[in-house]
């Protein structure tokens, strides 16, 4: 184990979100069978009163997981400098590499899943009667499940990680000819494909803002076309990832030969806001579609349409914004 | 028409641009593996149809060189004695017990004269080896 305090914030984090996971997921389970059940005007003021703290808990705690991923980059970096042979966090990533790749996988799933449900617990909370009190606590155990699981296996991951490891340079994964992102674009495109990598990063990125525009434009708000937005914000995830691997990471670090994404934080000043961008707007649209389908009630109508338009525009603008920062680096170079 | 997603977007694009600016007055990194270049080590490779290529050491220059046969104009390395550049089919390279870059591990040193390879080779138990960028 590496300590320095990127570990020890990391690990206070995960272990307060673990034993506040487990206690949440049995409550809410609890609070979800009995809410709305018949009792005496004491025992139903009682069950709100612990209802409503176990949620004001859940929020904290939820608030403070969600920046659980960037911090288990931030401490990933943090190793960079003890582990012989890393120049990267895809070094680090090196060591117990299959838990590496687990984590960083369920990360931004746990990400969707907490904002998601910080989003419907605004929204019921907009309200006098609280309609979606029992979809948040059948929400909120899953949530939570999702929470221990995360929280476990980074306590388990930081645990494991010793700096006495030795592993070789990003160079060797991201680089070699035989790298997946360079396979696909080859096996389809030919060995051209260089040349169609930022074109297609720019048609695929500008079809998700497009739509989005007319959504916001037309005021369509429905299931269908939420989803379809959401479905092409999906579908742009690994076309742009692609693109951005093959291209244009390596155009905007200067380092035509550098495949590496973790790099390039590192080299590109504003590359941490680019890709934070990118992803608050791939999944806010996700969260609008999430907020429809399960945020609706007569009482939350007026306020779940507003909610909707708010996170298409942010969808918009990160992916707008996200594409312009990108523009401008290759423009001025 | 709501005006903070125009201002937000401007806001970004501006950062961007001081980014760019930012980005250009850093140091030179590797073009292989983006670590910062010591000039003393420093390799150049131009090739044929490109801008040159700054690599961070000998070991890395050979890494990129292993892909891309027959595309180079030509390469130079720098002497560690004087820091000038020179062509490396006129440089002296030892291996020896020093590594110039702890991250790729590289032990090749280059010299433009033989006297200063060779003193180099006797003082860190190295050997005189052949140009390592000398196609077969």
């Amino acid at each position: 184990m590496i300590i320095n305090i990127f570990t020890i914030i990391s690990l206070f984090i995960a272990a307060i979100s673990l034993i506040l996971g487990i206690f949440q997921a049995g409550v809410s389970v609890f609070l979800y069978k009995e809410w709305g059940k018949a009792g005496t005007g004491e025992e139903r003021t009682r069950l709100e009163d612990f209802a409503y703290l176990v949620l004001l808990i859940a929020s904290v705690i939820l608030m403070v997981r969600l920046l659980s991923w960037p911090l288990f980059y931030a401490t990933l970096n943090s190793y960079v400098s003890e582990i012989q042979g890393a120049m990267c966090v895809a070094g680090v990533a090196q060591i117990q590499s299959s838990m590496a790749r687990l984590l960083q996988t369920v990360k931004p799933l746990v990400f969707f899943a907490v904002g998601g449900w910080l989003l419907l617990n605004m929204l019921d909370r907009t309200t006098k009667i609280g309609p979606l009190m029992k979809k948040k606590f059948l929400l909120l155990s899953l949530v939570s499940l999702f929470v221990i699981g995360d929280s476990l296996g980074e306590m388990v991951y930081l645990f494991k990680v010793k700096a006495t490891s030795s592993v070789a340079c990003c160079t060797t994964i991201f680089d070699v000819p035989s790298r997946s992102s360079a396979l696909i674009p080859r096996s389809i495109f030919g060995e051209g494909y260089g040349g169609l990598m930022i074109p297609i990063y720019y048609i695929s990125n500008s079809i998700v803002i497009g739509f989005l525009g007319i959504l916001l434009w037309t005021g369509g708000t429905g299931i269908v076309t939420l989803s379809v937005a959401s479905l092409l914000a999906i579908l742009n995830i690994p076309f742009t990832g692609i693109c951005a691997l093959e291209k244009v990471a390596p155009a905007l670090m200067e380092l035509p030969y550098h495949h590496c994404l973790y790099c390039f934080p590192k080299n590109v000043p504003d590359g941490a806001i680019i890709i934070t961008l990118f992803v608050i707007g791939t999944f806010s649209s996700g969260w609008a579609l999430m907020l429809k389908a399960i945020g609706r009630s007569p009482e939350t109508e007026a306020t779940l349409h507003r909610y909707i338009k708010n996170l298409l525009w942010l969808s918009f603008v990160g992916l707008l914004s996200s594409m312009m920062m990108v523009s401008v680096h290759l423009i001025v170079g | 028409m709501k005006k903070w997603p125009i201002i937000i977007v401007v806001a970004f694009t501006l950062i961007a641009v001081a980014g760019s600016l930012f980005k250009k007055s850093g140091g030179d990194v590797c073009a292989l593996d983006a670590i910062k270049i010591e000039p003393i080590y420093q390799v150049d490779i131009t090739p044929a149809d490109g801008k040159t290529l700054k690599f961070c050491c000998i070991g890395c220059a050979r890494k990129w060189l292993a892909g891309n046969k027959g595309k180079v104009e030509y390469i130079t390395v720098t002497d560690e004695v004087t820091g000038k550049r020179i062509d490396s089919s006129i440089a002296y390279f030892v291996e020896s017990s020093i590594v110039t870059n702890q991250s790729t591990g590289n032990r090749i040193h280059a010299f433009s004269e033989k006297a200063d390879a060779e003193k180099h080779a006797k003082e860190f138990g190295g050997t005189i080896i052949q140009n390592p960028f000398a196609e077969p």
